[in-house]
């Protein structure tokens, strides 16, 4: 949950507030939960709803990203490998609209019709937007986007 | 299936495991190298989103435009408060006077003494009490006074009468040090005290000595300030 939260906001203090806030409300909502075979998506959506409130209550400062990188937060930094970094600042770099349901189907393993109930759109609208993601971090890290790719 | 329909397939379900997928996979080389490019990315990205949760947080990166916007804030704060510390001395004389004129007709030279429960009236919730005969007091009025309620007194001397004003809630600015000052046509001490500060005014009565007398007879009340 602290991860999705952090690649959505990119943020990491901001991620944990909202995670430990998520959380408690979780808690008190417990009841509310009906089926536990559930409680990932009922607990993301909660997180998620969080994020959005906190949004909307504070008027966040912009999260520049190569300092979100090189100086933001230990996580962020590796060391044993470039190309993660390269990806990394890629991700970041992503429009939140093509980062979330990306970070939710490599991260958390979210099918494309879970990804479309948890942004409440349309299954083709998530394919085309996970589509959408790859092309762009491809484009990012080699240059090459797949109309060039096509043609070659 | 095309190689267009495969690689929009592909390209938004890398993992996507169906009979077409792998059919046209096997009959189409460079699909193949496609999507074992994008299964190779799709690690990288997994690996780039599993951040370490447990990373201990790093003090952010501070710029020296920060640096120099902090430091300028410390000087403005210092230096509003060294003025803030010294311009309400010169008010404070100046509303002393301006006090002391407004009852002006008390300080007159006089016979009459204060009841020794009128001056404890005056003195109550003050913090501060004043030794019964100690000194001559003639008026004593509870005043409001830089917001607060403080002892106006006017004590009789050898040499004429003079205004004191106990002043416990005011901070006194340059150490023990005496401040005089002259204004309305009054001269003025304003001297340290346990407590705050003690001011007295006269026109043409030893202030300072007068001070020192008032200062004498008065008992400060540990932490009531």
């Amino acid at each position: 949950m602290l991860r999705l939260v952090f690649w959505l906001c990119r943020d990491r203090a901001l991620a944990e507030d909202v995670v430990q806030e998520s959380l408690l409300r979780a808690w008190k909502a417990i009841d509310s939960l009906a089926d536990p075979a559930a409680a990932r998506s009922w607990l993301l959506t909660i997180a998620r709803r969080e994020l959005a409130r906190v949004f909307e209550r504070r008027r966040l400062p912009t999260v520049d990203i190569d300092s979100a990188i090189e100086s933001g937060d230990a996580a962020l930094v590796v060391t044993e490998s470039p190309e993660l970094e390269d990806m990394r600042r890629a991700i970041l770099r992503l429009d939140v609209s093509y980062r979330e349901p990306l970070v939710m189907q490599v991260l958390l393993g979210l099918t494309a019709e879970e990804i479309a109930g948890q942004l409440d759109m349309g299954v083709p609208a998530v394919l085309t937007r996970l589509f959408r993601a790859r092309q762009l971090l491809r484009k990012q890290l080699t240059g090459v986007s797949d109309d060039e790719d096509d043609r070659a | 299936m095309n190689c267009l329909e495969f690689r929009r397939i592909v390209g938004s379900q890398p993992h996507l495991d169906s009979t077409e997928v792998r059919e046209h996979a096997a009959a189409c080389e460079s699909c193949t190298r496609y999507l074992l490019e994008l299964r190779r990315m799709d690690q990288l990205i997994y690996r780039a989103l599993t951040i370490d949760v447990d990373a201990p947080k790093r003090s952010r990166h501070v710029s020296a435009r920060y640096w120099r916007l902090a430091a300028s804030v410390v000087v403005a704060v210092v230096l509003g408060a060294f003025l803030w510390s010294a311009l309400p001395r010169a008010s404070l004389a100046e509303q002393l006077a301006a006090h002391a004129q407004g009852e002006a007709s008390a300080l007159v030279r006089t016979a009459d003494r204060i009841e020794p429960s009128d001056l404890a009236a005056v003195f109550k919730r003050s913090g501060v009490r004043l030794r019964p005969d100690a000194i001559a007091v003639s008026y004593a009025m509870s005043c409001w006074f830089r917001g607060h309620f403080v002892p106006h007194l006017v004590v009789q001397t050898d040499r004429g009468p003079v205004t004191v004003l106990v002043l416990p809630h005011e901070r006194t600015v340059v150490g023990t040090q005496l401040q005089h000052f002259e204004d309305g046509g009054f001269k003025g001490v304003i001297v340290p005290a346990p407590q705050g500060v003690l001011a007295v005014l006269g026109r043409d009565a030893p202030v300072e000595e007068a001070a020192a007398q008032v200062l004498l007879a008065l008992d400060y009340e540990s932490g009531s300030n």
